[in-house]
């Protein structure tokens, strides 16, 4: 109900939907604060028990009030009731429940209770076994459990963004604002980033005062203040939920109104401080989990910043002085009182009862009082997590019945206020504004930081009490339903490590972290085990501090942006032209040009490479790699980073290149063009790109510093087309501008540059993929659409045609190039019938090791072709080859296919593949088997260069 | 053949918009010159580069102008020179080099987009990793980055106008993460 005062504006009023129903609230309203404005109770049920549950805190830490928000494709699950801020229109359900909220037939289990302890699934269904699959899990899958996902795309967009500061300030509160506030004025660069909408942190919740005026006031002024300061940057909405490496923050910002819904933001600061506050928590007595059943600080914190009595009577359960405040707030407000209880003065709760609410409680002393609600405080715990990011692990402080942050901190982090163990207000004031100050000095800030905010230290006085021994089961962990039996049982059971009770029972594994029930947990622990809590120990944190939704983290990278596309340079044109588009990495390539009255792909690519066998075809190579390599000693570092020799290579001649890893396997191949004294060009396989790149620039940046030589990388700067077939020197004479192109003037694997069509520059490569007389032609990049047009226009009366990737993988397969399928990582040069390329007359990368004797086995395998021996019989690739008549098994293997094609010109299937001794088996018949497929076909050893061995034709 | 002639076509087809207060604009008029500067050659090519444009060679990071000319560091030694566009360009800067310095003509591999307007820094914020607080990133700065997996250079012309280039064959993909960003931008802060 609502009483006098808060932070709320009441002078308007925002509607919205809880369960269906409509109500309403008022601006500065959590969904919490105003679900308790309109009296419920009950938000929710757990997670195990299905118990009812109401509102148990007003902030990250929430266990219970855990909600479904939106509908349809938008509904996000597990949401806090106690962080949304309440908007216009807000749409929200209970969640995990089956039936009703107030009748949850799954409450069921919460009378099975005495069955379900911790553990019991590890022990109830060990029988039958396979039922455990099929039944159980399933089963206690989908009763366990929390919200729904709406299982649709989320409509919603998420960004990634990066900021940059000297000093970040995680949490708005006392510490922080006043942090913010003595660094903003030092004139540092500050990020204040808090995961409320409004700053002020407890200030907001209490009636301290700050210089002379209310805590909230100054709260609200100083973020006023920092606001109109230029090189601060306040951002509530923001939840600083991780700490990673060099200074590197992960921060998730909520948006309303317009924008992305989500920001994740890589905030790069010089120090951080960490105000993150504390985190109460509660005390474990019998049914201390019903509705009404809240934290001390949270009753407060919905008094005074929200003007919401939670009950019209209230009783305190206390061990410590911060508790008594609430009765004191309490009262000042008109609210019934009903019972404070000390535990410091012996007092204790010791039963509850209300199944929907809590509706009275027995004292030890077995007095009944009538109460709605119990504000519990079992004392205050520093906020930690993020100091145990880089594995720092928290240490106990007696005095304070908490854990501090120990251990290494992330470099450039400091921790002050209540996170720091800091509980009082002047002094977190006072230790804020000497952080700031020091990092200011530190970071050579000359203006100065001003006096810190003047106020005065509460009493924090507290005596642990932890446990109220009785009947009845005593909650510590509400999210994931484990109570102190749970944790006794664990213990006895052997399992007594702090980590090991963690698991055994899930105490802190929920959404929440545990940030109400870890401390509490460690204490009930400690005292089964008879030792103190220090000797228990603590489990750490990771990121994230609160759950941040994968959308968040996938940022726009979804669908088809997921990650970019490259498109080559004739891809309007092919679009134009029936093209059919592959993935090839970032690349889109046409496959093929489907024409009017081919029925299917095969008729297209058979078309295609019969028009490179006979005519010419045009193929858009551009996606192959190429590197500019410049400099006076760029022979020599070809020499050493090819495996065959490049030190001779002319002027004007191209040569095949074979490249080796360190360990001697084949990685990549391809030509490279000598263009100039001091100036090559090489290619790259399209895979390997990035990767060749990458490594050549290590080899020179790293392993030959003293080599003048140089790369750019000009994929992109070239628009590179294959000209293949009997005609493509007919065309070629027509594009090419005054050059003889004869084969004695321009022969096979000639190169060198010229103009096009009058006057574009361009360069030209005698090297053939498909076996024929073949060319590749290259113009910048801007003059590709163009080209292929004029290319297709010059060749019409030749009946020049495009093809696409894989005609271009017939015609290899064919010709018995090696491509991706025999270069996969496995492969040696001698395999691929190229071990004389290796030179031994120089050191290159990889050759060494390429001599190891596993590589140069004399029955090793070698590459081969092979053709159906009944010829009408299409050969699969994978199959794995057999002696006719051996056993189907991995001692008999004799190799595998890798590649496979329709060959319109041989008129029947032919493949690619390794086979031991291969070459010395031509002729040979072997089983081609392939259990997956369910295939055993007799195939025929021959040569791999299924056409022209010889070589005949592209020398022609 | 004589009756054909190729004609270049923009990388983005001359894309010119503005979403909110923020002008995109296809610099199809620039050329991008690489000029790898050889072992011990870097007075040699400083050399060149001021007496010939008066061009003074580039701080790391940062970018030289003469007049229609600009220089950009590379790479410790490597220097990109940034022109308008003519045919000759390429043998222009060679010819000056005299083989002082390895050339490589870029333009091709780039695409460049100049962004410009009230509130352009902000907006990049959700977009490009470097810290572009106009002490560390001035008029005058450049860096090397990586926008949305695309590799880029960031170049800032003047407090709201920048240049941004990235990759030729994925400059629909560029654009596209570059407006989705401003649109953003225009609808969390409407006037920049």
């Amino acid at each position: 109900m609502r009483v006098a005062g808060g932070l709320i504006d009441r002078s308007r009023t925002v509607k919205f939907q809880w369960n269906e129903r409509w109500m309403t609230g008022h601006p500065g309203d959590t969904l919490a604060s105003a679900l308790l404005a309109n009296d419920i109770r009950l938000v929710g049920r757990s997670f195990k028990y299905h118990r009812p549950r109401g509102i148990f805190s007003a902030g990250a830490e929430e266990p219970n009030a855990l909600v479904e928000l939106g509908k349809g494709a938008a509904r996000e699950p597990n949401t806090r009731a106690t962080q949304v801020e309440l908007t216009s229109g807000l749409y929200a359900t209970s969640q995990n429940h089956r039936g009703t909220l107030g009748w949850d037939w799954l409450a069921l289990n919460d009378a099975l209770a005495p069955f379900l302890s911790a553990g019991f699934y590890y022990k109830t269904f060990m029988w039958p076994k396979a039922f455990w699959e099929r039944i159980y899990e399933p089963t206690i899958r989908a009763a366990a459990g929390l919200g729904r996902l709406s299982g649709a795309p989320d409509p919603d967009s998420y960004a990634h963004g990066f900021l940059h500061c000297d000093l970040l300030v995680i949490g708005a509160g006392s510490a922080g604002l006043a942090a913010a506030l003595a660094g903003g004025r030092a004139g540092l660069r500050v990020v204040l980033a808090d995961e409320d909408f409004q700053p002020g942190g407890r200030l907001n919740a209490e009636q301290f005062e700050v210089d002379d005026q209310p805590g909230a006031a100054w709260a609200a002024e100083t973020a006023r203040l920092l606001a109109e300061m230029p090189r601060v940057r306040v951002m509530p909405r923001t939840s600083v939920f991780g700490v990673y490496d060099h200074g590197t923050y992960g921060a998730l910002e909520r948006t309303i109104g317009g924008g992305p819904r989500q920001t994740l933001w890589k905030i790069q600061a010089k120090r951080a401080l960490l105000a993150a506050g504390a985190t109460e928590r509660s005390i474990a007595f019998p049914q201390n989990d019903r509705p009404g059943i809240m934290l001390a600080g949270a009753v407060r914190t919905y008094l005074n910043r929200f003007g919401v009595a939670p009950a019209g009577r209230v009783a305190v359960l206390t061990n410590n002085d911060d508790g008594l405040r609430t009765a004191a707030d309490l009262r000042a407000r008109g609210i019934e009182v009903a019972a404070t209880i000390d535990t410091r003065e012996g007092g204790a709760v010791v039963a509850t009862r209300g199944r929907q609410g809590l509706r009275e409680i027995t004292l030890a002393s077995g007095k009944r009082v009538k109460a709605e609600c119990l504000a519990v405080s079992g004392g205050w715990s520093p906020n930690v997590h993020l100091t145990c990011h880089h594995r720092g692990r928290p240490v106990w402080r007696e005095d304070l019945s908490a854990c501090v942050p120990g251990g290494a901190l992330p470099p450039g982090l400091s921790v002050i206020g209540a996170a720091a163990g800091t509980m009082t207000l002047a002094a977190t004031l006072r230790e804020a504004h000497l952080a700031a100050s020091t990092v200011a000095e530190a970071l050579g800030a000359t203006q100065g930081v001003g006096d810190p905010p003047r106020a005065s230290d509460e009493s924090a006085a507290i005596t642990a009490f932890w446990h109220v021994k009785g009947q009845g089961r005593a909650w510590v962990d509400l999210q994931n339903d484990v109570t102190t039996k749970d944790i006794a049982q664990s213990h006895q059971e052997g399992f007594r490590a702090v980590e090991h009770v963690k698991r055994y029972t899930t105490l802190g594994m929920a959404t929440d972290q545990g940030k109400t029930s870890n401390v509490l947990g460690l204490a009930i622990l400690a005292e089964v085990a008879g030792q103190s809590i220090e000797q228990t120990g603590t489990t750490i944190f990771r990121p994230p501090y609160t759950p941040v939704a994968i959308g968040a983290f996938a940022g726009r990278a979804r669908g088809k942006e997921f990650r970019p596309t490259r498109l080559t340079p004739s891809h309007h044109w092919a679009a134009e032209n029936g093209a059919d588009f592959v993935e090839t990495g970032l690349w889109l390539r046409a496959q093929w040009f489907r024409r009017p009255g081919e029925a299917g792909w095969r008729d297209s690519v058979d078309r295609e490479v019969r028009t490179v066998r006979s005519g010419v075809g045009i193929c858009d190579v551009t996606t192959l790699g190429k590197i500019d390599i410049k400099g006076r000693d760029a022979a020599e570092f070809l020499d050493r980073v090819y495996a065959n020799a490049f030190l001779k290579l002319a002027v004007g001649k191209t040569r095949y290149g074979l490249m080796l890893r360190e360990d001697g396997f084949v990685y990549d191949d391809g030509t490279t063009a000598r263009l100039g004294e001091h100036h090559y060009v090489m290619t790259t396989t399209t895979a390997n790109a990035g990767l060749v790149f990458q490594n050549l620039e290590f080899a020179r940046q790293c392993l030959w510093p003293d080599l003048d030589v140089h790369l750019v990388s000009v994929t992109d700067a070239w628009a590179q087309f294959s000209v293949a077939g009997p005609r493509s020197r007919a065309l070629l004479s027509r594009v090419v501008d005054a050059r003889d192109l004869s084969n004695e003037a321009f022969p096979f694997m000639a190169c060198t540059e010229c103009t096009v069509f009058g006057g574009t520059p361009a360069r030209l490569f005698r090297i053939s993929f498909s076996g024929e007389l073949a060319y590749e032609i290259a113009v910048p990049t801007r003059f590709g659409d163009s080209m292929i047009r004029a290319l297709m226009t010059a060749g019409e009366d030749l009946e020049v045609a495009p093809y696409g990737t894989e005609a271009l993988g017939v015609l290899r397969i064919e010709k018995g190039h090696a491509a991706g399928n025999e270069i996969n990582g496995q492969t040696t040069a001698r395999m691929l019938g190229l071990g004389g390329m290796v030179s031994k007359k120089k050191s290159a990368i990889g050759a060494k090791l390429s001599e190891r004797e596993e590589m140069v086995r004399e029955d090793g395998l070698s590459l081969v072709g092979l053709r159906p021996v009944s010829r009408a019989v299409t050969l699969t690739a994978g199959a794995h080859f057999l002696a006719p008549g051996d056993p189907a098994d991995m001692a008999h293997d004799q190799g595998w296919m890798t590649s496979v094609a329709y060959s319109p010109e041989l008129g029947h299937s032919i493949g690619l593949g390794f086979l031991k001794r291969g070459t010395e088996r031509m002729g040979e018949t072997v089983r081609a088997y392939s259990p997956v497929r369910g295939e055993d076909r007799l195939v025929e050893v021959c040569s791999p260069h299924h056409i022209d061995p010889e070589g005949v034709r592209q020398r022609g | 053949m004589a009756e054909i002639t190729l004609k270049p076509t923009p990388c983005l087809g001359g894309v010119d918009l503005r979403i909110g207060a923020i002008h995109i604009q296809e610099r199809d008029d620039l050329a991008l010159i690489c000029v790898a500067i050889p072992q011990e050659g870097e007075a040699a090519v400083a050399d060149a580069l001021l007496s010939t444009w008066d061009l003074p060679m580039p701080a790391p990071q940062r970018v030289s102008t003469a007049g229609e000319r600009s220089a950009l560091w590379g790479a410790p030694d490597q220097v990109l020179l940034l022109a308008p566009r003519v045919p000759e360009r390429e043998s222009e800067v060679a010819a000056a080099l005299d083989g002082k310095g390895y050339v490589t003509d870029q333009t091709h591999a780039w695409v460049i987009l100049e962004v410009s307007g009230p509130g352009v820094q902000a907006a990049f914020e959700r977009l490009v990793p470097l810290d572009l607080d106009p002490d560390m990133f001035p008029a005058g700065a450049a860096a090397r980055t990586a926008l949305e997996h695309m590799a880029a250079i960031a170049l800032r012309l003047e407090a709201e106008r920048f240049l941004l280039l990235s990759a030729s064959s994925s400059a629909r993909s560029f654009l596209h993460a570059l407006t989705t960003t401003l649109s953003w931008r225009a609808e969390l802060s409407p006037d920049g």
